[in-house]
């Protein structure tokens, strides 16, 4: 089965559209992390106000960490959507 | 692909000899002299009894050396002038969407550079401590078959941070690009156009994209340089 240009440019983008969609489901890992640690700092202020300056400080650290994995996400879903490399190889 | 939408930074001019000037080099030159100019000024003349702006200046010397020194655990004039010149520049970098321009670190480019230059202070400050053969040993440990893996997670410092700053921002650009565009087709739906949709609907959106993100992004940044840069320069075999 061949296509011509236009077919095949349209099948590439539909599938890096709904790929950019099944990438950014990993974002819900990043939601459930930074939910769990942000629990965890607040039972550690809660019972210890006195750390609250340390605490925030590590927190926000490990949240930025944990972000990344999100960030990255992000990024493949961007460069699918935006700069897409596939629709080039055809 | 004909999309309306165009994120990536603008060539301005195709240099010949150096490669295209786009966008982010022309807003860096901007970047940087505001800060010569905003230094400059705060510099000009130290007396013994400080002026207000001398005041100033000190506050924010004090300010990045107070940070500097919680982080590390001891003061250190060689990381606190980096540290400070990291904080104005990706700050000043990334506030520019204020005003309306495209920030310095929307853009993968810059964000690498910056990373790659911490990763050089991160690894330089190791080898300083260690010597180049501890620094070696560091990598090899707890035993040596582990080498490849802790090089391969020292090269990924750099990247996640670049990635990390570069997609924030990027992001902050992208939601305020769509919220603008729909804001400005809501008021043209209508006969008359209204200004509130295009000015004051959307400053709570650039209050978290334009000014509170790159303030988290800055200190996450400096915070995720100074803790490796303290775990790099740590001889204690505690931590290993």
């Amino acid at each position: 089965m061949t296509f011509d240009i236009t077919t095949a440019k349209t099948i590439i983008l539909a599938a890096s559209a709904i790929g950019a969609g099944i990438v950014m489901i990993g974002i819900c890992g990043i939601g459930l992390g930074q939910g769990i640690a942000t629990g965890k700092a607040v039972e550690g202020v809660s019972r210890q106000p006195e750390a609250q300056p340390a605490i925030l400080k590590t927190l926000i650290v490990g949240i930025a960490i944990t972000e990344t994995t999100g960030i990255f996400a992000f990024i493949i879903a961007l460069t699918l959507v935006f700069a897409n490399p596939l629709i080039n190889l055809i | 692909m004909e999309s309306s939408f165009e994120f990536g930074p603008k060539i301005i001019w195709n240099w010949p000899v150096l490669g295209p000037i786009t966008e982010t080099i022309i807003m860096s030159w901007l970047v940087t002299a505001i800060i010569i100019v905003i230094i400059f000024i705060l510099t000009r003349k130290f007396e013994q009894v400080p002026g207000k702006l001398q005041c100033f200046a000190e506050f924010l010397y004090e300010s990045v050396n107070n940070y500097v020194t919680s982080t590390l655990g001891k003061g250190s004039l060689v990381y606190t002038a980096y540290i400070g010149t990291l904080m104005t520049y990706i700050l000043l970098g990334s506030l520019l969407g204020i005003v309306g321009l495209r920030p310095v670190t929307a853009d993968i480019n810059a964000t690498l550079a910056l990373a790659v230059i911490s990763f050089v202070v991160i690894h330089g400050s190791a080898i300083r401590k260690k010597g180049f053969v501890g620094f070696v040993k560091h990598l090899g440990s707890p035993v040596p078959a582990l080498f490849p893996i802790n090089v391969i997670s020292e090269v990924a410092i750099p990247v996640s941070l670049a990635f990390r700053l570069f997609g924030n921002l990027v992001g902050g650009v992208i939601v305020m690009t769509l919220v603008h565009s729909a804001l400005v087709g809501l008021g043209a739906s209508f006969s008359e156009s209204i200004p509130i949709f295009t000015f004051l609907i959307p400053i709570p959106a650039n209050l978290f994209f334009d000014v509170f993100e790159p303030l988290l992004q800055t200190f996450i940044f400096t915070a995720i340089t100074l803790t490796f840069i303290s775990i790099s320069v740590d001889t204690s075999e505690a931590n290993h």
